[in-house]
């Protein structure tokens, strides 16, 4: 680290000239997958976007959205604010049961500028409006569109925008996800309604805490019961179907609740050390370089589930390879190969290599799968080239 | 993945090269089969962007919707494919065999038209595309036309056909690669077709990880990279102008061809693959209980084509009654299928094997007139001993199937003792005393759990769903899903 400007003093000066990401819902999603390792720990806190660390290296990551994915998305957003919100409201009204007559709509994107500080308002208003609601005041809103919850993550203070609307009518506050993924038949799509019912309950934990926070009963106030809101078959037609998200959100308050051991990861690492490896203007080799030094230092976890949530994964798996480790097999493989960390070992004790104790156990079902497969599997082998 | 998939990519791993996990083809692929690449604009879930079709060997015609978030426009692409594709995929249905079962009569197609696709994301694309057009309206102020209609209900059968275990109607070649392989790769790079083949078959020079990890990056279809949309987003933006809400044929078509090429990039890189896989693949020699199940499609598609002409609907969605019998079916068609693997192939076998659910060895002694009292007679019970190299024994008692009769009676483990150099010597007792053909000592003889005879079980279901198995709305009937919008 030639350039490095001394040993950072804070976690967010890590991050130096590297891209970077606030820790929006989605963000926080795909790093609850990846808690586990210090690398992604440490991006995330330090706010890096790690899709775009690695952009101009051979283990740039392939997260780009289609325009008309996310025009599709937006679309459908604006179609449920039309007319002062009539679809929403009929919605919650037909879906839920509520009455909305005289529905007070509160539209914070429209009041705030959208940056950070716009962000920081935003939350501030969501506190106003949220303790109005605990305190039954006449004027407190029953739908808001585009609260601002906060967490401390890793250490920050973090705004996560619900894009979606949190509704109140005479009973529990309801959060719930505008996504724009159909449901027909009654049926979402299994993994994308997962994804979305994490966010989800994301914003049903943060709320809680915000009701505990304000003096408020969260078990009484605030449903578990997350609100889908999707477009209908072909079209946007928007419906809304429910889901308890209770065992997902009890997942996220456990995330966010576990400090981690920032300090003593970042330990000794240059200041700006995230910007030298996302540095465009160097050649990838030496990025890649100092990327290395990092990971030496402070250790990643790789788990075949990285590929589809962290940018850094092709680089991660390419180590793995380059070790001969097991993990680019996947768990499966892990449990099958007990005492062996090396995919070459586990090859030479295929062919009956003598193993040690500990290779033991896994070594004899090796040999002799060797052994049968030798005499009876076909004789040629696929060509190379 | 089991313990021999596990030494396989190990292997494969030490050599970078992959490892066959079996030693024959365990799905039919047709000389004449219909290929398909579908893709979508952006995650526009019902609507094609482009379509390719064709038979292998042959180049694709590729038809794109040119902005297939317009219904006419998306229906026009579709409708052009559906008069390729229907006499097609009909064909086949008027050439039929009958089979007497008992006092049964059924009508079979001698054929079957086979389509072939990338991978599994294709196959729901399919089904969704099947969900739409299958109950349009063909009455009212916007008819559809028949033939979408037709074309909807097939590929509707044919996405319900691919969740049978086996069933080779529709074969997504990535699943198809990803049985017969054993890759150093994880099942979500396995999931990728161009990965996966990259890594079985990687370009000169390059390592099967090197030639995967760039393989990757272009996917095979249906989704479209963000690259890829951002690409064509200009393109789509200048025909709508060009167009300005119309959609005849004279106004759209000469305004086409630059989105077609775009699409052309796209659908040959997946054709070629799905060509390629296909080729190699070819070069393996069919498995024999591949004919049984291909009898099975052939009879699933008479059924669906009879259907047809009848105008049936079904419904979208099934009752806890229907839902409970198909997932018993599904699961014993399952074992079939795994059973006829491993008893019809040598390297599958091996896993069951390893895994002390199969035994292997030279026959040492046959006795084929012991005998044992069974209630109160003494009955013959031959007895068959083999030298076995098994890590580990099998338990006294256990009830085994000779492989080379799955059909027959059971055979059960009757005494078990270790020999020299690490085997067993295990008796097996035949458990009937009909004459059968024994096994010749000196001889190879397996033994397995897999059998083929039908277990009791209670049959029929109460016809009342209990009431915690009840919807709570009754079921409909099935309806158009069209946008309730304005079009």
């Amino acid at each position: 680290m030639d350039s490095s400007s001394g040993i950072a003093s804070t976690i967010q000066d890590l991050r130096g000239a590297a891209p970077k990401r606030s820790p929006t819902v989605k963000v926080l999603a795909s790093y609850s997958s990846n808690t586990e390792c210090n690398v992604a720990t440490l991006a995330f806190a330090a706010g890096v976007d790690m899709d775009r660390l690695l952009v101009g290296t051979p283990y740039q990551a392939q997260f780009g959205q289609s325009p008309f994915a996310f025009a599709r998305g937006l679309q459908f957003e604006q179609s449920l604010r039309y007319d002062n919100y009539a679809r929403a409201l009929d919605l919650l009204r037909d879906r839920m049961g509520f009455d909305v007559q005289d529905a007070r709509v509160e539209n914070l994107r429209q009041r705030f500028p959208r940056n950070r500080q716009g962000l920081e308002m935003r939350a501030d208003e969501t506190k106003r409006l949220v303790s109005e609601i605990l305190a039954g005041g006449k004027r407190a809103p029953n739908l808001i569109d585009g609260a601002v919850l906060t967490a401390d993550v890793a250490g920050n203070r973090a705004y996560f925008e619900a894009d979606a609307l949190a509704a109140q009518f005479n009973g529990p506050i309801h959060a719930g996800e505008v996504k724009s993924f159909p449901i027909v038949d009654g049926r979402p799509e299994p993994d994308k309604l997962g994804a979305a019912l994490d966010q989800a309950a994301v914003y049903i934990h943060l709320t809680r805490q915000l009701v505990d926070g304000l003096g408020g009963d969260s078990d009484a106030v605030v449903s578990t019961r997350a609100m889908l809101i999707a477009p209908r078959n072909v079209g946007l037609t928007p419906t809304l179907e429910t889901q308890d998200v209770n065992v997902r959100m009890r997942r996220v308050a456990r995330l966010l609740a576990r400090p981690a051991p920032l300090t003593e990861m970042a330990n000794g690492l240059a200041g700006g050390v995230f910007g030298e490896i996302a540095d465009r203007s160097v050649e990838a080799r030496r990025r890649i370089k100092v990327l290395d030094k990092v990971v030496d230092q402070v250790g990643t976890k790789y788990t075949t589930s990285c590929l589809s949530t962290c940018g850094a994964a092709r680089y991660c798996r390419a180590r793995r390879v380059a070790s001969g480790s097991p993990e680019i097999g996947g768990a499966q493989l892990i449990r099958l190969l007990p005492g062996i960390s090396d995919l070459t070992r586990a090859a030479a004790l295929t062919d009956g290599a003598a193993p040690t104790t500990v290779e033991a156990p896994a070594a004899s079902q090796l040999a002799l799968a060797g052994r049968l497969y030798a005499a009876k599997a076909p004789a040629e082998r696929a060509e190379a080239g | 993945m089991n313990q021999l998939d596990a030494a396989l990519t190990a292997l494969a791993y030490r050599d970078g090269a992959a490892r066959r996990t079996g030693a024959y083809r365990h799905r039919r692929l047709t000389q004449d089969a219909i290929a398909l690449v579908l893709w979508q604009l952006g995650s526009e879930p019902f609507a094609a962007a482009a379509i390719g079709y064709g038979v292998l060997p042959n180049a694709p015609v590729t038809v794109v919707a040119g902005d297939p978030r317009s219904r006419d426009l998306a229906f026009a692409a579709l409708m052009t494919f559906a008069q390729w594709f229907l006499p097609r995929f009909e064909g086949p249905a008027e050439r039929r065999e009958t089979i007497v079962r008992g006092t049964w009569k059924v009508e079979r197609a001698l054929d079957l038209p086979q389509i072939l696709v990338a991978n599994r994301e294709t196959v729901d694309f399919i089904g969704r595309l099947g969900r739409r057009l299958a109950y349009l309206s063909m009455a009212g102020d916007r008819p559809a036309p028949q033939e979408l209609v037709q074309l909807g209900r097939h590929l509707l059968f044919v996405h319900r056909h691919a969740g049978e275990p086996g069933q080779q109607l529709i074969v997504p070649i990535g699943e198809l690669l990803a049985q017969h392989w054993a890759t150093p790769q994880s099942d979500f790079e396995r999931a990728s077709l161009p990965a996966l083949d990259a890594f079985i078959t990687p370009p000169a020079g390059l390592s099967g990880f090197e030639a995967a990890a760039l393989a990757e990056m272009r996917p095979a279809g249906p989704a479209p990279t963000g690259d890829d949309d951002t690409a064509v987003e200009s393109l789509v933006n200048a025909f709508n102008e060009g167009r300005a809400r119309r959609t005849d044929r004279v106004t759209v078509d000469p305004l086409l061809p630059a989105i077609l090429s775009h699409y052309e990039r796209l659908v040959d890189p997946t054709w070629r693959l799905i060509q390629r896989a296909v080729e190699r693949e070819r070069g393996y020699p069919e498995a024999a209980s591949v004919q049984r199940r291909w009898d099975e499609d052939r009879e699933a598609y008479s059924r669906h084509m009879d259907w047809m002409a009848r105008g049936g609907h079904r419904r979208t969605r099934q009752t806890a009654r229907q839902a409970i019998e198909t997932m018993r079916r599904l699961e014993d068609q399952k074992a079939r299928v795994v059973a006829e693997e491993a008893l019809d192939d040598p390297v599958r076998m091996i896993p069951w094997l390893l895994d002390g659910k199969a035994i292997e060895g030279t026959v040492v002694s046959v006795n084929p007139d012991y005998e044992e009292i069974a209630k109160v007679r003494a009955v013959r019970r031959p007895l068959v001993t083999i030298r076995a190299e098994t890590p580990r024994p099998v338990p006294v008692g256990k009830e085994l199937w000779r492989t080379t009769s799955p059909a027959g009676a059971s055979w059960v483990v009757h005494e078990v003792t270790p020999d020299p150099k690490g085997s067993w010597r295990i008796t097996l007792k035949l458990m009937t005393s009909a004459k059968t053909q024994l096994p010749l000592v000196g001889a190879t003889e397996c033994f397995s759990v897999h059998h083929f005879q039908s277990e009791f079980r209670r049959r029929g279901l109460a016809y009342d769903a209990p009431w915690a198995l009840q919807p709570a709305q009754s079921l409909t009937e099935p309806a158009p899903i069209e946008s309730e919008e304005a079009a």
